[in-house]
């Protein structure tokens, strides 16, 4: 009588399956893949989505140069004219000055009261430079737009 | 006068045991075997398991390996859902993994923008050494298809 109870009174050998699952950890671990996937979302201002208005807003451009340079506009929207205009330097090694950008392009959005910019490259520019002025501009809470790059000197 | 041995077993036993007020150690009481509460361990480790075979899935989309492109990295982007992707790669464009020459992006986009809800857009995935002359097409294409939301995609870095 004795004996039988014993045996039901057993214990699961649960260090196998610890084993097996600290395998299993550290498989997933060296085999996993930590970056994710994000996306910067920009409104085009072309295209049959966009909203008809009567009147074309101010808008605010950052063009970016190929030599490091920002150049920062804001243009009339209704005859295109120039109303203001600031060149943010670039840093040393002809490394974009976004710190300088950021500042810059706030104090111009505040002036002109819109909401968004529209990025403008040089043909030359790095992708990754564009997307770093867009994560600026992202930065600021704006609408953004990215217009086709354009081949020469942007003006 | 007989020399008794150090190592004799009847010298071995300290000589202020079973004084200790704090452990009072007795011959009388029986040892305790050490046991290990693996179960609480397996648990944790079987939530580890679950968690790092389906975390990606749940925290976002991760970036696939197969692509062997350097997304740009950004700060105060979103995490992706599972959208229409435009690969850029090799200065080829894949459409939905099918490659498509620049000549019929409009077409090809105008067919995918058709079965676009209201939430879905394109995200474009290019390498950030990329020439931003290489997204132009796309750009667009895109424009004349109609599509005015576009996602670019970039290594998400956010919190």
């Amino acid at each position: 009588m004795n004996t039988k109870a014993k045996d039901l009174d057993f214990e699961v050998n649960l260090l196998p399956v610890l084993s097996v699952l600290s395998i299993c950890i550290c498989f997933l671990l060296t085999t996993a893949i930590w970056s994710r996937m994000g996306y910067i979302g920009i409104n085009q201002a072309i295209g049959d989505q966009m909203p008809s208005s009567s009147k074309n807003p101010d808008s605010v451009f950052m063009k970016v140069k190929t030599n490091g340079q920002l150049l920062l506009q804001w243009k009339s929207g209704e005859d295109s004219s120039l109303l203001s205009e600031s060149t943010v330097q670039p840093a040393a090694g002809h490394q974009f000055n976004w710190s300088k950008a950021k500042s810059e392009i706030a104090k111009l959005v505040a002036k002109s009261k819109t909401s968004t910019v529209i990025v403008m490259p040089e043909i030359g520019v790095n992708y990754g430079e564009t997307i770093r002025a867009l994560d600026v501009l992202k930065g600021l809470s704006l609408q953004i737009g990215l217009a086709p790059a354009i081949k020469g000197d942007l003006k | 006068m007989s020399f008794q041995s150090p190592f004799n077993k009847s010298n071995r036993s300290p000589m202020l045991l079973g004084q200790s007020h704090l452990r009072p150690q007795r011959s009388n009481i029986k040892k305790k075997a050490a046991t290990l509460m693996i179960t609480s361990l397996v648990d944790a480790f079987s939530i580890l398991v679950i968690y790092l075979l389906f975390g990606p899935a749940i925290t976002g989309e991760a970036v696939n390996p197969e692509l062997k492109l350097q997304l740009p990295v950004a700060y105060q982007s979103s995490l992706a859902d599972q959208e229409t992707s435009l690969v850029i790669k090799n200065n080829r464009y894949y459409l939905q993994n099918e490659e498509v020459a620049p000549q019929k992006l409009v077409a090809k986009l105008k067919q995918v923008s058709r079965k676009f809800s209201d939430k879905k857009a394109l995200v474009i995935i290019a390498d950030q050494k990329n020439d931003i002359e290489k997204i132009n097409p796309v750009l667009i294409a895109a424009s004349e298809a109609g599509l005015s939301q576009l996602r670019l995609a970039v290594e998400h870095q956010g919190e």
